[in-house]
């Protein structure tokens, strides 16, 4: 199911506002991603899986995604691997959501190009910190 | 003589009474069979001297029987003697044989006289035996006669010592001596008819040509023991022999059982490490998912209650009811998996008790049915239970957890104005209340159902997705039910709807329905 919601004022090229993709199966999680977002200066895309990802990044060029590990289908990290080998993807600044905390997960996470890590339940303000971290401000 | 005597020690009072006795009857009964009354005048010494001297060498051959009975061919001079001089003769060879016999193996005194009495009692029947059936002088015209009443007499013989030999065994060994005579001595009868025929024979030897008529017929009789001992010898040693195997493959069998035992209890050993391990995997596994489970909750939980912390103005109040909701939501959705994670441990554990109690299934379902309406106002809930099987015999408390699980699921998983109907039947070679939670849902994909009742196993398709759940509830349900000895199962076709069925032990009806409760037919949501 390609699930890709523009958030308020998504649409319009704002070069003020960068573009982030917000990918995860839970819908509350992609509520609380995106709700997060919004107080700082970006635009949020969502996804409800792994190939609705990759795809919308494709078409959108996010400067970040936010990527959930654990999902149905291609998983997060199968997703990271996905952007960082194409080209026109391989820019965004990707961090990595997840539930599980095996020190196996965070090896992977960053094998597969993962920029940061952060583990549920996170705090949003963690978040937006990193995020504006890595966006360099 | 074939004798095997008690031991010699500890003899108790009755074996001495019975030695005795038969000693002393064998003493009393001489002179009945003593042809001149008991005077040792005129009696011929040399030919006593010459019976006794064969007894002893006949001894000396005797052969053992698979260490059952000896045999020997003694009988045959004494037997001779006793037809031919008497109770003398009788008492010539018998006394030289016991006397020898108490040289030889060093018997007790006791052994002895009882030897001795059962020797003059046996030999004293025997001549007795010859002198009323047989002829009454060995002479060429009764041959054949004395031939049968010599047949008799080694009967006689035989009958009286071993029927003293296995009364006196039976005394000391404290077994039944009709046993003893069965394993040891039952049969030797024929060769006591053949002994006290040969001894007929040998007693016309004498009375033809004397010592050495006697001695020329003892060697063949003699020559013809050793040959059917060596027979007897070589089928003892073979019976040993197949014996000492037999008692080998008897050990290998032994040692091969325990063996397999010892594989048996390292193969069980084995597989209760495997199921150790298996155990302590899905426990791993168990904690990773909970904890996932869990962690999806509290992000909902502690993200929106951090985003409502912020007390700024760009919050519009819409999105502040929204994440307050969220937060609700999810605080529920988290209890609801710790109650079920309480369960699910509780069932592992063992330690869920039923209080089974007559239950009313319409009283169980209005609540459930109620709040699941509520819930799901364009849902269509119905129930249809028959009558006779409103009533289960089942813990009401796990019951209703079953039924809102089921009930819930269906209302979960079909769509707005979707039908779900409870039923309760007794169904034909089924035991109990079977009772059905259908719906007309998204169903469930055919190699999804043999899984769907395991912990944390959620049917994965697409139109599942954003539907919450822990995974833990059908799990929760079969181990219900089946607590409750009954079973469930499902039927489900993808599009068309699923229907749960399972079973709990049949109640009666109480004699008035309590209360006076509104008919269950009517209960619709």
């Amino acid at each position: 199911v390609l699930a890709v919601n523009g958030s308020a004022g998504a649409g319009t090229a704002d070069p003020e506002r960068k573009l982030v993709l917000v990918v995860d199966d839970e819908e509350m999680v992609r509520a609380l991603v995106q709700a997060t977002l919004r107080r700082g200066p970006y635009q949020v895309l969502t996804a409800g899986d792994g190939a609705a990802a990759l795809a919308a990044a494709r078409a959108h060029r996010p400067d970040a995604v936010i990527l959930d590990v654990t999902m149905p289908g291609l998983d997060g990290v199968e997703v990271c691997r996905g952007l960082k080998a194409d080209a026109a993807t391989r820019h965004a600044v990707v961090i990595m959501l997840t539930a599980r905390m095996q020190p196996d997960d965070h090896a992977r996470a960053r094998a597969a190009g993962a920029d940061d890590y952060l583990v549920k339940p996170f705090r949003p303000g963690e978040l937006l910190q990193r995020l504006g971290n890595r966006l360099g401000g | 003589l074939t004798t095997r005597s008690p031991a010699a020690t500890g003899l108790p009072l009755r074996l001495v009474a019975l030695v005795g006795t038969v000693f002393g009857a064998g003493v009393i009964a001489l002179p009945l069979s003593w042809p001149a009354g008991p005077t040792l005048e005129g009696l011929p010494w040399g030919a006593l001297a010459l019976f006794a001297g064969l007894t002893l060498v006949a001894e000396q051959f005797a052969g053992d029987i698979a260490g059952r009975s000896k045999t020997s061919v003694t009988t045959v001079p004494l037997l001779a003697a006793s037809f031919l001089f008497g109770a003398p003769g009788g008492v010539a060879t018998v006394a030289a044989f016991a006397l020898w016999a108490k040289v030889r193996a060093g018997s007790p005194p006791h052994r002895m006289l009882f030897n001795l009495g059962m020797a003059l009692l046996a030999a004293e029947s025997a001549s007795w035996t010859v002198r009323l059936l047989g002829p009454s002088r060995f002479g060429r015209d009764s041959f054949e006669a004395a031939l049968l009443a010599g047949a008799a007499a080694g009967l006689g013989y035989y009958l009286v010592n071993h029927l003293l030999i296995s009364l006196v065994r039976g005394l000391a060994e404290r077994r039944s001596p009709w046993r003893i005579w069965a394993e040891h001595y039952r049969w030797l009868w024929p060769h006591y008819a053949v002994l006290g025929g040969l001894a007929v024979v040998v007693a016309y030897g004498y009375q033809a040509f004397g010592a050495t008529g006697v001695l020329a017929l003892m060697a063949p009789v003699g020559m013809m023991h050793l040959a059917i001992r060596q027979y007897v010898d070589r089928t003892t040693s073979s019976i040993r022999q197949l014996e000492a195997l037999n008692a080998e493959l008897q050990g290998e069998i032994a040692q091969r059982r325990a063996a397999e035992e010892e594989n048996a209890r390292l193969a069980r050993e084995a597989a209760r490490v495997a199921a150790l391990e298996e155990l302590s995997r899905l426990k791993s596994e168990f904690i990773s998912i909970a904890s996932h489970e869990l962690r999806t909750p509290l992000t909902g939980i502690l993200g929106f209650s951090e985003l409502l912390t912020h007390n700024d103005a760009v919050l519009p109040d819409d999105d502040r009811q929204r994440f307050q909701r969220l937060v609700f939501q999810q605080a529920e959705q988290l209890a609801a998996l710790v109650d079920n994670l309480l369960d699910v441990s509780r069932i592992e554990s063992g330690r869920v008790t039923l209080e089974p109690s007559a239950l009313d299934l319409a009283d169980a379902l209005w609540p459930i049915l109620e709040a699941a309406g509520a819930s799901a106002p364009r849902h269509a809930l119905s129930t249809d239970l028959a009558p006779a099987a409103r009533w289960v015999r089942a813990d009401p408390d796990k019951v209703r957890q079953i039924l809102a699980n089921l009930v819930s699921n269906a209302v979960k998983y079909s769509p707005d104005g979707g039908r779900v109907t409870v039923t309760a039947r007794f169904e034909p070679g089924i035991d109990g209340v079977t009772i059905a939670v259908a719906d007309e849902g998204m169903g469930i994909p055919e190699e999804q159902l043999d899984r769907i009742f395991d912990r944390f196993q959620r049917v994965d398709a697409p139109a599942t997705r954003g539907i919450r759940g822990t995974g833990l509830g059908l799990f929760i349900v079969r181990e219900l039910v089946e607590l409750h000895g009954g079973t469930i199962r499902v039927e489900s076709t993808v599009g068309r709807g699923s229907t749960f069925r399972f079973t709990l032990p049949a109640a009666a009806a109480p004699a008035a329905p309590p209360g006076g409760v509104a008919s269950p037919e009517a209960i619709t949501a």
